[in-house]
């Protein structure tokens, strides 16, 4: 310290502080990612090698040959082919954010932009739809479900959060666990979809939509109904047995 | 009081008559050797003396742990085998195809067969398995395994045994007696995979062992280390420490005769770096890891970690 050169230790200290998870959140300063340079390349290899080989490990062994690493190499990534999939996940649900400003501009509701990010969320899954059925299988595994779940949760979250979501109430709940629910059957749909351009995907997403947004109003309406004939059947019932 | 139990453990010798005297005597020293574990690692890198090394619950001088670890090591190599079983109720078997069918050794289509080091690997326990794997799952029957290991009695374990494998010829593996720390018949940029399975914590330097894999390795070459770490479950690791110091020591006096051994054994496990200690050596090494860099086994009874040279 005396000569001037941090020390060691103080070095590392400083590097996990950066390195460490944030305690709050920042709309200016965004979580650094968790891949490092190397392994985007490598991640980013493979992918190109899915559409032959899919997912699998031998499209990352071939990743990392592209990159001119080893074989072996590979091994490094401790999860395998569940790693280059939840890279993929994590890679286009923040590539979202960058397409907010031409959404603001082109849709109106919030309904209507959550709508459409689901739509370019789902198109980054286009290059290799025919072996996301694969993707899919290993993301239900019983080691990965967990991961995969979050994943979808940090999804809708943020599907909600730049169409410009407000709610504060319970309704944040059911808004993001409705969005995940028709988020991964609409991609489940998408895998057997030949229409041309996926139009009967998107057709598919509006009716699921259009499901969600009765099933909060039949939701609403029951709600009430049974408040109501409640509230009734017990005044009635102190009515019955005030007369004797 | 730290000292007095670290001489205590240390300088007691093998007794075999009057079990129920020797428990109790397990029983007090165990309740000690835990609560000084509490505090181990910051006293000792405080208050050890320079020049000094750690041998269990000991400070031992640098130079004459390398001795002490070859004595516990020559001691076992014959029981080696029952003393893993003992030590981790036969799991370690799983733990090591585990770790095998990770790193996934073999030559793929359109690549090269690989050379692999397998560092304190005396009895060949992993290099046999690493052959197995590629030939049986890669058809791979050029992939080769250098074992290396300190102690010559562990590496004649493993000569012994490989002869009575398909792998007798040589051809596919070889022995050598090598210091992990230095790797001198090891040249620069030479290995894909450098494997180390529970060995890496009897290291008298592990920063220059470390550096010497980094040395070796082709870059994309992968260090792979299965070890024994720390439990993260605190109510499973309380009944794994009363496990760890009060049967393990006992098996290892009733089924090798040797106590002192295992007592060693058990307490280099404690002193050994828990897991985000040991991936940061590793980075500080120049290996790059993914994620968190290591992978629990058992709650982190045994922890793999994996670092590639860039």
């Amino acid at each position: 310290m005396s000569s001037g050169r941090f020390s060691k230790a103080a070095i590392r200290a400083a590097t996990q502080l950066t390195n460490s998870p944030r305690l709050y959140h920042s709309l200016t300063h965004l979580p650094p990612s968790p891949y490092t340079a190397t392994q985007i390349r490598i991640f980013n290899s493979a992918l190109n090698h899915v559409p032959d080989h899919g997912f699998v490990k031998d499209s990352l062994v071939l990743g990392c040959r592209d990159q001119g690493y080893l074989d072996s190499t590979h091994a490094v990534f401790h999860n395998g082919v569940f790693d280059l999939i939840q890279y993929h996940l994590y890679n286009e649900r923040t590539r979202l954010a960058s397409l907010k400003e031409v959404i603001d501009l082109e849709e109106n509701s919030p309904h209507d932009k959550a709508r459409r990010y689901c739509i370019e969320r789902l198109k980054a899954n286009q290059p290799f739809i025919e072996r996301w059925p694969e993707a899919l299988a290993v993301m239900g595994l019983p080691s990965n479900i967990s991961s995969s779940v979050k994943e979808l949760a940090e999804l809708s979250d943020e599907i909600w959060y730049l169409s410009g979501d407000k709610s504060s109430d319970f309704d944040w709940y059911t808004r993001r666990a409705s969005l995940s629910a028709v988020y991964s059957t609409t991609e489940l749909y998408m895998t057997q979809d030949n229409s041309p351009d996926f139009n009967n995907t998107w057709q598919f997403l509006d009716r699921q939509l259009a499901n969600v947004a009765n099933l909060k109003t039949t939701l609403g309406s029951t709600s009430t109904w049974v408040a109501f004939t409640g509230m009734a059947s017990l005044n009635l019932l102190k009515s019955q047995l005030a007369r004797g | 009081m730290a000292s007095k139990i670290a001489r205590l453990a240390g300088s007691r010798k093998s007794r075999l008559p009057a079990v129920f005297q020797q428990q109790r005597v397990n029983r007090s020293l165990s309740y000690s050797a835990t609560r000084l574990v509490e505090n181990a690692d910051s006293e000792s890198a405080i208050k050890r003396p320079q020049g000094t090394t750690h041998f269990g619950f000991k400070d031992v001088p640098e130079s004459e742990k390398e001795t002490l670890v070859g004595e516990v090591f020559s001691s076992v190599a014959k029981s080696y085998d029952i003393m893993n079983d003992v030590m981790s109720l036969g799991i370690h078997r799983l733990w090591k195809d585990h770790f095998v069918s990770k790193i996934d050794p073999g030559r793929r289509p359109g690549g090269e067969p690989l050379s692999i080091l397998d560092v304190a690997g005396g009895t060949g326990d992993i290099a046999f398995r690493m052959l197995d794997w590629a030939s049986e799952v890669h058809n791979d029957h050029q992939t080769k395994v250098l074992v290396t290991d300190i102690n010559a009695d562990m590496l004649g374990e493993g000569k012994k045994r490989s002869l009575s494998t398909k792998y007798a010829d040589g051809s596919r593996i070889s022995f050598l007696v090598q210091n992990a720390e230095v790797l001198d018949s090891v040249p620069d940029d030479s290995q894909d995979l450098y494997t180390v399975a529970f060995g890496i914590r009897n290291f008298t330097n592990i920063p220059a062992a470390l550096k010497s894999a980094h040395r070796v390795l082709k870059p994309g070459g992968v260090f792979a280390c299965l070890e024994f770490s720390k439990v993260n479950f605190s109510l499973f690791d309380m009944i794994y420490q009363q496990y760890s110091f009060n049967v393990i020591p006992m098996m290892g006096q009733l089924i090798a005769a040797d106590r002192d051994s295992y007592q060693y054994l058990i307490e280099s496990i404690q002193r050994f770096p828990d897991q985000e200690t040991f991936a940061q050596m590793i980075r500080d090494a120049g290996f790059e890891t993914s994620g968190s860099g290591y992978e629990n086994l058992t709650m982190g009874i045994a922890a793999i970690h994996i670092g590639v040279k860039v």
